[in-house]
Formats: structure tokens, C-alpha cells, sequence
């Protein structure tokens, strides 16, 4: 066995192998495989973005919003980018599904960098979201484009974020895996996707608009027990993976039945202050970069707060604003308690995303507040 | 603890190390760590099942010690068969038999139900006690003498590689080995490492995605068109053969890097050109099994024609029941049986003969056999016979549903490419040659075999078809 290990026959594969990573780590860095991306995906998305600013003209715009799914989807952006439009600025959609402080941390530092006119941006985020944890998994399909500007100081927050970690989640290869492997099992239909998304005009790809009439009200999601239930006819009919989110899953679980009993809050984020400090340190930057930072607190469903939320959110988000309350160019939009919790069923297609009424509610609120500010 | 997971790689690492540190001082103890591993392995499933195992190899040991002893051994015999067959039927067919009957009381039309049981099947039982009742079997016959040292005889049943879906290994073959020094050439190594990742593609790569487009048409055929089901029938058929024939490569690597060598166990089965060769080429020790244990304690072929076609039958329904408690799996051993007795019958009386020198003869000898176990293959994967009924319903009626998907087309274009890759793979017999094959050769398949894991592994792997049985 030692003999074989030795020789060349065990360990010629492994070199050609590695060469073959090696070389298709260099072209897909070279970005020779870009315009193959699934375009419906987070790294597709990423590119589809870069692509339409260049298309659009980086040095044209002076705003931009930046956010997770709950904005990216909950924003009528097309509405928001023609009322500043008349009044002279281009504000575009830089939000992404999935995109986590990694994520718009790096989205906000190379458009700092990129776009020559920024005058200011609007980050929309949660409570929930300010104080989440994120892998890096999810997070460099989303970042890739912006991946030289990633700050690895701020994300101490991030449980996995060990260096050899960050070396790993670096790769093209590691990000790119799925996304080939995905291409490889089906060539026709990417091709046909590729087409499709392809003919799409710049303007509708700022103007992402995800219409969505449904709403939560036939489910009674007030308390942890009617949770609970809900899930139950969600189990039983097989529809609780579509469309609804986390808070009915894990009402399925038993840790949903043992909250029920003890009712305990869901457990606070020890170490606050990375949390902080980063959040404060990308503030920070923006505003010494003389651009304006808008901060765009968003309703989180009080059954998403219940189960999801850390106990302690509200307060690391206090104290993140608490240094910045008096600065002239920083500005909070806190629609936090702007849905009453026995109204929130109305305004959400699951108990994370906003639906039509949401979206229109959302966006009149940021609109106002802009209109506001610009005289 | 599957072939196909990294947990199981870890273990085979460690396992290796250990084995090659203890051999060095004690081939005993190299033994008796195998033994244990091999317990740790199974107990993966369920530790509670190791006393079920263990009480198969305890019985066997000393009844095999007994029988030698004795001025009246056959009743050691009869014990041990009452002992294994009894434990296999509890725990496979007691509730088959029982709703079976059931159900024939109903159709008689009395109100009486016989009430079931609740066991769930121990994984490898009929793998492990068909290797038992072999050495009983051999001892009687006295082409075996009994083992005196019970780690050989508990190596003998549970050893890791072949626990859980074979190769079933003949006692004489494996105590020979354990006889005689063994010794870990070069080209052990080699050929293990080699099919190894034969097997891990097998599975990972051609069964597992065969199995995503094969078991949506199968758990649910009337939403399909006779288009769809046809090629699920074909694909079903590749998806069991890289399942089951991946699944006995790493078994038989494993065992090579160990010192041990295990028969072969299938030889491309598709490229046969009767039912016959179809069976010296399919889960080969299992046939070896029935023939030397069933068919020829049946009689065989010396009563003549027509018994030789009896006995045919009979021991391929058998067989069929052995894979599983249901009455798929008999309707499938049945027409093997079937075929087996009218070929047997057609050899004898020479009612059709084809000339085997012509290409087309050949063609459409493959093409018959292939179809005829193709549609054997129906009944032994459809979920019932309703089901089975279904699936020819829309094969013969050519039903259809609309479009097909891309995917679909993807997926039924690679089945209908396998009958080639397992031609070309005949060619190159892997098994075979795995352990001379020139640096040049060997590297090239390697990377191949490589790459394939990389970019074809499907995403949901599942267990193998044959640890059901």
C-alpha cells in the first residue's frame, strides 16, 4: 500500500487535478465564465447589476438603495427612481435577495469607489437583519463583483469567519461550483435563461418590482399556539415550504412546542460589540467619504420577531444610531412600529416579505421622508 | 454509515492504518480489530441488530464445532437452517405472510384478520444469512471442516465490505485466505484504489441521477406518457446496475486494500445474449449461491428436460422472494424462471435458433433478452402490481401527457446512451484489468473518474437499492 501511495499512479491524478483547478480557478477570475451565470441567482443577480450600471453609466448616479430581500423585494423602485428623477437624481435598486452586512458593506464600498456622482445611500434593513449572524456560504455569490472591497475587519460577527475560512469561500471554484455543476446538468435550459434575461432593457433591471397580492390573513400567526397550528395545516396540506417563511417552520418543530410551554425570548447575540462596531465602521465611512448615509428601519412581522429575532436587537441597533443621531448627513427612517402588530397580516405575503400593500405603504413612507429632506 | 458518505471514508482511513499497524505484531489482534470494526460499521443502522447478527454467528459456530463431533450431525444442521431460516422469517416475511393470508381470507369471505408485527428489517439479513447457511451447508456436505477459532467464523459472516449487500463469499473461499498468509502486492493496491472510484462514480454520478428522473415516473405513473415511462423502465434498469454493481466494486476495493479478495459479482450483464448469460453476469455470487445450495438440492438438471425447467423456476421464484417480502419481487423471480425454463426447453428441443456468427442475429438476441428483463425489471421496482399495470398500461397504449422538459430530454438522450458506455465498459473491464493497467492508462481514468465525481455527483445521494434486501 506504501509502495502505492509512492507512486505515480496514486499521485499523478491528484497533480493533474489540482493543475486542472488551478487553471479553471485562473479563468473563471479572468471572468470567462460570467456571461454563463444562471442569471436567476444570487451571483447572476451580482453580475446582471454590474452589467446594467455599466450599461446606465456609473458616473450618473447619485443615489442608491442597498438591503436584503425584505427591500429588494418590498420597494417599488421603479416609483422611488421616477420621483427622484424629477428632482434630478438617479436613485437605483443596488439591493440584493439575500445579502447580509458582507454583503452591503461591500456593495457600498465599491459603489463608493465606482460611481463618481454618489451623493448618498439608502440602507434598508430590520432590526433582525442588523443583528444576524451570516455565513460566508451564501454571501460571496452575492459579493463576487465587489469582492475587493470586502472588509474582513468588520465581519467578526460572522461565527465561521476564521482565516482559513475566508481563504476557501475566496475561491472562484468554491463560489462558481454549483452554479457550473447546475450548467453542466442542464446546458439547454441555462441557454434559454441566458437568452431570456439577456434581452431584458437596463431600466427594468433597476426597476425589479416583485408583485405579490397574497396575504397572511386567513392564518391566525398571533400567537406561538396559533403558530403552531398554522404549521400543522401548512404540514398536512404540504404547502409549507412555498412562499412561507422561517417562523412556520420552526413552529413545526419541537423547540416551537417547548417555547410554548416556558415562553423564554429567543436567546440575545453575546458579542455586541463587533456587531456594533462594524456597522458603526461602514457609517462612519460613508459619511467621511461626504456621502449621505439614510437608514431605512423596516416592520418585521411580530411572529418573525417572536421566534427569529435576538432579544437584544433593538438595543445594538439604538446604540449603532446613537453615534450618529446628530450627524447632518445621516438620517433614520424608522418605520419600525409602522404596521400595528394586528394589522400585519395585510401587509406581508409571508412573515418576512412584504406584499403589494406592503410595497405601496413601504415605498410612500420612503418617498415622504426623501421629500421631506430634499427641501 | 453509507459507501457513498465522507463519514465512511474516515472510518475506512482509520480501519486501514490500524489493520496495517496491528498486522505488523499480531495478525490475531489485526483479526479481532476487524471484527470489531466491522460491529462498529453495522451498528451505524442500529446497534440493536448486532445481537441479532451475533446470534446468527454464535449459533452457526458452535453448531458447525457440534456437527463434526457428532455421531448424529444432521440434526445440527436442521437446527442451524431452523435457526437462520426462522430469523430470516420473522424478520422479512412473517408480516408478508400475514397480510397475504389476510387478504386470501378476505377473498373467501370470512371476517378474521391475522394481526402483523412490528419489526423493521435488519439491514444485509439476507446477505449475511445466506453466508451462514452456506457453511452449515458446506460442512454437511463435508467440503468444509468446521471453524475452531470463532474470530474467523465472526470475520467470516461480518465482515464490513460484504456486510450490508454482498458479494456473498463461500466460507472455503474467505478461510483460505485466512490460512494462508496474505500479502499486499502493488497491484492490490492499484486495482482496490481503482475500483473504488469506479463504484463511487457508478453510484454517485450514473445511479443517483438516473434515480431523479426514474423514481418520479415510477412513484407515480399515471401523471406520465408511454414515452416517459419506457425510457423510466430502461433507466431503471442502468440506475440498479451502477447502484448494485457500484456498490460491490467498493466493496471489493475495500476489501483488496485489506488483503482480502472477493469474487467478482457482476460481468456487464446487459451485453448478454440469453437469459442464461444474463444470470452468469448478474449479482453473480447470488446465482452461484442458488445454484450450488437451491438448484442442485432441487435436483438440478439430472431428472431431465422438464424437470431441469421446474427447478429453474422454482429457484428463481425463490430467489425472487429473497430480495424482498412482496409479491413484486415473486411476479420478478417468476419470469426469470420463466424464461430461464423456455430457454432451457428451446435449447432442447431446438424450436428457434439464431446464428450467433451474425451481427444481426447477435442484435436481436441482445435486444430480446434486454427487453425481456427490462419488463421483469417493471414489476420489481413499481411500488405494487397496480402500479405495475400502470407503467405497461402506458407503455402499450402510448399515452401521452404533452411536452417534454429539456431536462427530460437530457436525461432520457443519457439512456439512451448507457447501453453503449456498458458496451465500451466491457471492453475495458475495469474489474478485470484494474490492477495491470500502464501508468498512462490508469492516470487517465483516474482524473476521468475524478472529474466525473466533481461535476456530475448528484446533489441528493441516496442509499443503495440492495441494502433494502
Amino acid at each position: 500500500m506504501i509502495k502505492f501511495l509512492k507512486h505515480k499512479k496514486f499521485w499523478l491524478p491528484l497533480i493533474i487535478i489540482t493543475i486542472i483547478l488551478v487553471t479553471v480557478e485562473l479563468l473563471l477570475r479572468l471572468n470567462l465564465y460570467n456571461g454563463f451565470v444562471k442569471p436567476d441567482s444570487y451571483l447572476g443577480n451580482s453580475f446582471e447589476r454590474v452589467k446594467a450600471l455599466n450599461n446606465f453609466g456609473k458616473d450618473k448616479i447619485q443615489w442608491i438603495t442597498v438591503g436584503d430581500s425584505r427591500v429588494d423585494w418590498g420597494i417599488d423602485h421603479k416609483k422611488l427612481r421616477h420621483i427622484r428623477k424629477e428632482n434630478g437624481i438617479n436613485h437605483l435598486r443596488m439591493s440584493f435577495r439575500g445579502a447580509s452586512f458582507m454583503a452591503i458593506q461591500a456593495t457600498i464600498d465599491w459603489s463608493i469607489e465606482n460611481m463618481d456622482s454618489l451623493e448618498g445611500v439608502l440602507v434598508g434593513v430590520s432590526e433582525d437583519k442588523i443583528s444576524h449572524r451570516h455565513s460566508y456560504n451564501e454571501l460571496y455569490n452575492i459579493a463576487w463583483p465587489f469582492k475587493n472591497y470586502l472588509n474582513f475587519h468588520d465581519y467578526n460577527s460572522i461565527l465561521i469567519d476564521k482565516k482559513q475560512w475566508r481563504f476557501y469561500y475566496s475561491l472562484a471554484l468554491v463560489t462558481f461550483y454549483k452554479d457550473i455543476k447546475n450548467f453542466i446538468s442542464n446546458p439547454v435550459d441555462r441557454y434559454m435563461e441566458i437568452k431570456k434575461f439577456g434581452s431584458k432593457e437596463t431600466a427594468k433591471v433597476f426597476d425589479y418590482k416583485r408583485a405579490n397580492s397574497s396575504n397572511l390573513c386567513s392564518f391566525r400567526l398571533d400567537s406561538i399556539e396559533s403558530c403552531i397550528k398554522t404549521a400543522e395545516i401548512f404540514k398536512k396540506s404540504g404547502q409549507e415550504q412555498a412562499g412561507f417563511r422561517l417562523p412556520v417552520k420552526l413552529c413545526s418543530t419541537y423547540l416551537a412546542k417547548r417555547r410554548s410551554k416556558t415562553n423564554s425570548p429567543v436567546a440575545p447575540v453575546i458579542d455586541k460589540k463587533s456587531i456594533v462596531d462594524a456597522w458603526q465602521h461602514l457609517i462612519e465611512h460613508v459619511l467621511n467619504s461626504g456621502k449621505k448615509f439614510y437608514l431605512l428601519l423596516l416592520p418585521d412581522h411580530e411572529m418573525y420577531n417572536y421566534m427569529i429575532k435576538p432579544s437584544n436587537s433593538a438595543e445594538i441597533t439604538e446604540q449603532i444610531i446613537l453615534k450618529f443621531q446628530d450627524h447632518p448627513n445621516f438620517l433614520l427612517i424608522d418605520l419600525r412600529n409602522l404596521i400595528k402588530p394586528n394589522q400585519h397580516c395585510k401587509f406581508y405575503s409571508d412573515t418576512l416579505h412584504f406584499n403589494n400593500k406592503g410595497i405601496d405603504l413601504i415605498t410612500k413612507e420612503t418617498i415622504r421622508f426623501f421629500n421631506q429632506n430634499t427641501q | 454509515m453509507l459507501f457513498n458518505s465522507i463519514s465512511f471514508f474516515v472510518f475506512l482511513s482509520v480501519v486501514l492504518v490500524c489493520s496495517a499497524i496491528l498486522r505488523k505484531y499480531s495478525r490475531k489482534a489485526e483479526l479481532w480489530f476487524l471484527v470489531v470494526a466491522s460491529a462498529y460499521f453495522y451498528g451505524q443502522w442500529s446497534w440493536k441488530y448486532l445481537l441479532l447478527i451475533y446470534t446468527t454467528i454464535c449459533v452457526d459456530y458452535i453448531l458447525g464445532l457440534r456437527y463434526y463431533k457428532s455421531d448424529n450431525p444432521h440434526k445440527y444442521l436442521y437446527i442451524s437452517l431452523c435457526v437462520n431460516l426462522g430469523i430470516l422469517g420473522v424478520f422479512k416475511y412473517f408480516n408478508f405472510f400475514v397480510s397475504s393470508t389476510n387478504e386470501l381470507i378476505n377473498i373467501v369471505g370470512f371476517d378474521y384478520h391475522l394481526s402483523t408485527i412490528e419489526v423493521l428489517l435488519p439491514v444485509g439479513i439476507s446477505f449475511y444469512t445466506f453466508q451462514s447457511l452456506s457453511y452449515m451447508i458446506d460442512i454437511h456436505r463435508h467440503e468444509l471442516k468446521p471453524r475452531k477459532k470463532f474470530v474467523d467464523y465472526a470475520l467470516f459472516v461480518s465482515f464490513f465490505p460484504q456486510l450490508v449487500a454482498g458479494p456473498i463469499v463461500r466460507a472455503s473461499e474467505f478461510f483460505k485466505q485466512l490460512d494462508e498468509k496474505r500479502h499486499f502486492s502493488f497491484d492490490m493496491a492499484q486495482s482496490g484504489v481503482m475500483l473504488i472510484m469506479v463504484g463511487l462514480v457508478k453510484k454517485v454520478v450514473f445511479a443517483d441521477n438516473l434515480a431523479l428522473f426514474v423514481d418520479p415516473v415510477f412513484n407515480n405513473p399515471e401523471s406520465y406518457s408511454g414515452l416517459m415511462t419506457l425510457m423510466a423502465v430502461y433507466g431503471f434498469a442502468f440506475q440498479i446496475y451502477f447502484d448494485f454493481s457500484g456498490y460491490t466494486d467498493i466493496a471489493i476495493g475495500v476489501a483488496k486494500l485489506l488483503g482480502f479478495t472477493f469474487p467478482r459479482n457482476f460481468m456487464h450483464p446487459y451485453i448478454s445474449l440469453s437469459i442464461k448469460d444474463f444470470w452468469r453476469r448478474w449479482h453473480m455470487t447470488l446465482s452461484r449461491w442458488l445454484r450450488d445450495y437451491l438448484y442442485i438440492s432441487l435436483g438440478g438438471n439430472r431428472k431431465g428436460t422438464l424437470m431441469t425447467a421446474r427447478n429453474l423456476f422454482l429457484t428463481m421464484f425463490l430467489g425472487g422472494l429473497w430480495h424482498g417480502a412482496s409479491w413484486n419481487f415473486a411476479i420478478w423471480g417468476v419470469l426469470h424462471g420463466v424464461y430461464l425454463s423456455i430457454e432451457r426447453l428451446n435449447s432442447h428441443y431446438g424450436l428457434i435458433r439464431l446464428n450467433d456468427e451474425n451481427y444481426l442475429s447477435k442484435f436481436i438476441k441482445w435486444f430480446w433478452v434486454f427487453h425481456l428483463v427490462c419488463f421483469a425489471w417493471i414489476f420489481f421496482r413499481a411500488v405494487d402490481f397496480n402500479d405495475s399495470t400502470i407503467v405497461l398500461k402506458n407503455i402499450i397504449f402510448w399515452v401521452d401527457h404533452g411536452s417534454l422538459k429539456s431536462s427530460a430530454m437530457l436525461y432520457m438522450a443519457f439512456i439512451l446512451f448507457c447501453p453503449v458506455l456498458h458496451w465500451m465498459s466491457s471492453r475495458l473491464d475495469i474489474s478485470k484489468n484494474a490492477g495491470n493497467m500502464g501508468t498512462v492508462q490508469y492516470v487517465s481514468i483516474q482524473v476521468v473518474l475524478i472529474l466525473l465525481l466533481m461535476l456530475f455527483s448528484s446533489q441528493q445521494s441516496d442509499s443503495f437499492i440492495y441494502f433494502q434486501f
